[in-house]
């Protein structure tokens, strides 16, 4: 079984200050992994050097067994949905939708509309969307050309608290659905704790405790995770 | 990054033949600048009582000077002054006022002193003879030299206060009412919290409109000989086309240079490295307090007058001109004129255009600081006097001429054809160009560029289908703004030797004295000016938006 994502120790550094300290770990295809991890805990800062958006200063990132550490980001065939979405106002939601894919443009584009449950909105301007369809549409715009992973940076984060829950279900099965890997980075364990396959608990830019939601309840490797997850 | 190194060369090469003309030796037109009594003429005539005071050139900066504190001074004021009623106070046609004040801004000028001349000539005539019969022929020389300062500082005023008044009123309209409200709680009154809240924050925008109208003012060619004014920029002209000393124009050139650094040097130092963003942290934009009756009709008043000075009444003795000559002329008369402005102006601003996109986009892409630094220095462009610019871009063919490329090709190439005075334009336009693409780009967040890259398109390719059709408005609006100012340019034209409806237009007014007739052309550059500035605030309000 070839591995969607492998990162190998991952250091990066911004004018000195030293935000991600030697991070490893793998990836299992079809399953959903949550970063998890405070503001400054360098979360984001992974997350775009996986998409190939930051270079790191050592270490490298494999996708499905290839080096993909110093590939330009259009080259790796790999998803990403903005926290603030990222939609280009000036395309229609269908445009937005087949802006990546190479072939049968407009089978794809109805497929995704039906992923996401929105096969009416094709024709409608972003900002005509409210916030929920916006992410979905997203969501729809980096799965459509294929990806072999996607990822999610603070997904929920512009939501309130009860279409956060609503959405949170559907982006579990929109990802099901798609049959892709994905990987969400958020600073709410809930989020990840309802979501995830597995997590990663980030603090100051190292990995404090990688495991699934189960481990990171009953077994947490430290007090910071406990500390974390009580609340 | 190198294309923009190129360009940027291109901007400081100017200046670098400039210095180098200072090691050469000194000519004799230098000399007449410099010197009491050059070749001691006059005393060896026995005339030593004939030997001015102060040399030409002390003259020329005196005067250069004072009108740069004249026309600094009361742009300011009247700029700051009616942005304050119109982004401030809330009175019945205050859009409409607001609109209205910026359209002295389509008038050129050079057709502003004009017209202010012919309006003003007789009374002036009046007081000048008055002057001569009940005392002497100094006082009315003293006079007349007075009324030409006056006229000068009030002509360039009106042409050039929207600069400020357009800085300010952003600033003022955008500022959050949070900091007003907050100041009146804390015990200011309404003026003392526009003087210590609104007025701080806004002194950046402010200083940066001041500039553009010293500036302006330094470059400003048209008008000052209209009106018998003589500084630097009009010795200039004289220097090269009179006394045939382009070295002697040259040193000029760089003492005004010299005049440019101190004013970019004076905004620095008045901004105080301050550039507040008062608008981010602002929850709700000041809408403007009611004006009462009284106060509304003060306002409007004062808007009405203002305006009436500087766009109706001139533009009244224009229309008013030229309706006599349609009865001798024909607009067709100035259809080659016509034509080549127009080509000229649409060939140079699409040209102008796409090099800023191009500078602008590196810029983007390669956010280094040699870029900013780069962006600097093309921005310097718009410093350098249009008559320098055309001095030492023709110093350059003559430059190349001593070459192996031969002189004809050379001045063929820069003397007279489109491709030189293209390549003026670009120089000294580059940062009308530049500013709304770089400001249309700064509002497109960096996430779009890098989900179309994640989505497998390159940066070339994301330009296109996502920069470009995103920036539509702000290049239509480049485009428009760098069309109305070429199309008005003068100092750089005639020096370029440019047959446009401007040159014309200066030449019939100020050569040639056929006012009627030249007022044809005017009418065709107001208007033009006009719809320019029109179509420019449908562009802003969807950029707005």
């Amino acid at each position: 079984m070839s591995i969607p994502l492998s990162v190998k120790n991952i250091n990066k550094s911004f004018s000195s200050i030293l935000v991600l300290k030697d991070v490893s770990f793998e990836l299992e295809e079809n399953t959903i992994l949550a970063i998890v991890g405070e503001s400054g805990s360098g979360k984001t800062t992974l997350m775009r050097i996986i998409a190939g958006l930051e270079e790191p200063d050592s270490g490298s990132v494999y996708s499905l067994e290839r080096d993909i550490t110093k590939l330009a980001p259009e080259k790796r065939e790999i998803g990403l949905v903005f926290q603030e979405y990222a939609l280009f106002p000036h395309l229609t939601v269908e445009k937005n939708i087949r802006y990546g894919v190479k072939k049968n443009k407009a089978g794809r584009v109805k497929e995704m509309l039906d992923l996401i449950n929105l096969p009416e909105i094709g024709k409608r301007y972003p900002h005509q969307l409210s916030g929920g369809q916006q992410q979905r549409v997203a969501i729809a715009r980096a799965l459509a050309p294929n990806p072999s992973l996607l990822l999610l940076d603070e997904p929920f984060s512009n939501l309130d608290p009860i279409r956060r829950c609503d959405l949170r279900k559907r982006m579990k099965s929109i990802v099901e659905n798609a049959g892709t890997t994905a990987l969400i980075v958020t600073h709410d364990i809930e989020d990840a704790l309802k979501i995830a396959n597995h997590i990663i608990i980030l603090r100051e830019g190292e990995v404090v405790q990688f495991g699934t939601p189960y481990d990171i309840i009953s077994k947490p490797a430290d007090e910071y995770v406990e500390a974390l997850t009580d609340s | 990054m190198l294309g923009v190194l190129l360009i940027c060369a291109l901007v400081c090469f100017p200046l670098f033949l400039i210095l180098i003309e200072f090691f050469q030796p000194v000519t004799e037109g230098w000399q007449q600048l410099t010197q009491k009594d050059p070749g001691g003429l006059l005393a060896e005539l026995g005339l030593p009582e004939e030997i001015p005071e102060v040399t030409k050139l002390y003259e020329r900066g005196q005067s250069t000077f004072i009108m740069l504190l004249g026309v600094g001074t009361c742009s300011t004021v009247l700029g700051v002054s009616l942005a304050w009623i119109v982004s401030m106070w809330d009175f019945p046609m205050r859009k409409l006022l607001s609109f209205l004040l910026v359209l002295p801004l389509a008038i050129p000028s050079y057709i502003l002193a004009t017209a202010y001349k012919l309006i003003t000539i007789d009374t002036k005539n009046e007081v000048a003879v008055w002057a001569k019969e009940n005392h002497s022929l100094e006082l009315m020389q003293d006079i007349d030299q007075v009324w030409n300062y006056i006229l000068a500082i009030f002509v360039l005023t009106v042409g050039f206060y929207p600069y400020i008044y357009l800085a300010a009123r952003t600033a003022f309209s955008t500022l959050s009412s949070a900091y007003l409200e907050s100041a009146r709680m804390l015990g200011e009154s309404t003026f003392t919290a526009f003087h210590k809240i609104a007025l701080r924050l806004a002194r950046p925008a402010i200083v940066g409109g001041l500039l553009l109208v010293m500036l302006e003012t330094l470059n400003e060619f048209g008008a000052m000989k209209i009106l018998g004014i003589n500084t630097l920029t009009t010795e200039i002209f004289y220097a090269w086309t009179n006394l045939d000393d382009i070295s002697a124009a040259m040193r000029l050139a760089g003492c005004m240079m010299v005049i440019v650094f101190i004013i970019l040097l004076l905004e620095i130092i008045l901004r105080g490295g301050k550039r507040y963003d008062a608008s981010r942290s602002a929850s709700t934009e000041f809408a403007g307090k009611k004006a009462g009756a009284l106060g509304s009709t003060v306002f409007l008043l004062i808007g009405i007058t203002v305006f009436s000075l500087a766009f109706i009444l001139p533009f009244w003795k224009i229309t008013s001109l030229a309706c006599c000559a349609l009865t001798e002329s024909r607009i067709s008369d100035f259809s080659a004129e016509i034509m080549s402005s127009l080509l000229l102006a649409a060939k140079a601003s699409a040209f102008i255009t796409v090099v800023s996109l191009f500078v602008a986009y590196s810029h983007r892409l390669v956010p280094h600081w040699i870029m900013q630094v780069v962006l600097k220095i093309c921005n310097l462009g718009y410093a350098i006097p249009g008559a320098i610019l055309g001095l030492t871009l023709i110093t350059w063919s003559g430059f190349f001429s001593q070459s192996a490329m031969g002189y004809k090709t050379v001045e063929f190439i820069f003397y007279g054809s489109s491709i030189g005075i293209v390549l003026a334009y670009m120089i000294r336009f580059l940062v009308a160009g530049l500013n709304p693409i770089e400001s249309g780009l700064k509002n497109i967040r960096n996430s779009l560029d890098e989900a179309s890259r994640i989505m497998g398109s390159n940066s070339f390719v994301t330009f296109f289908k996502v920069h470009l059709p995103m920036l539509k408005y702000s290049i239509s609006a480049g485009v428009l703004i760098l069309f109305i100012d070429i199309l008005k340019e003068l100092p750089l034209t005639l020096i370029m030797n440019h047959e446009t409806l401007a040159t014309r237009t200066y030449s019939l007014f100020a050569m040639e004295e056929r006012y009627a007739t030249g007022s044809i052309p005017a009418l065709i550059l107001i208007l033009t000016g006009v719809s320019g500035i029109a179509i420019l605030q449908f562009f802003f309000r969807n950029l707005k938006h």
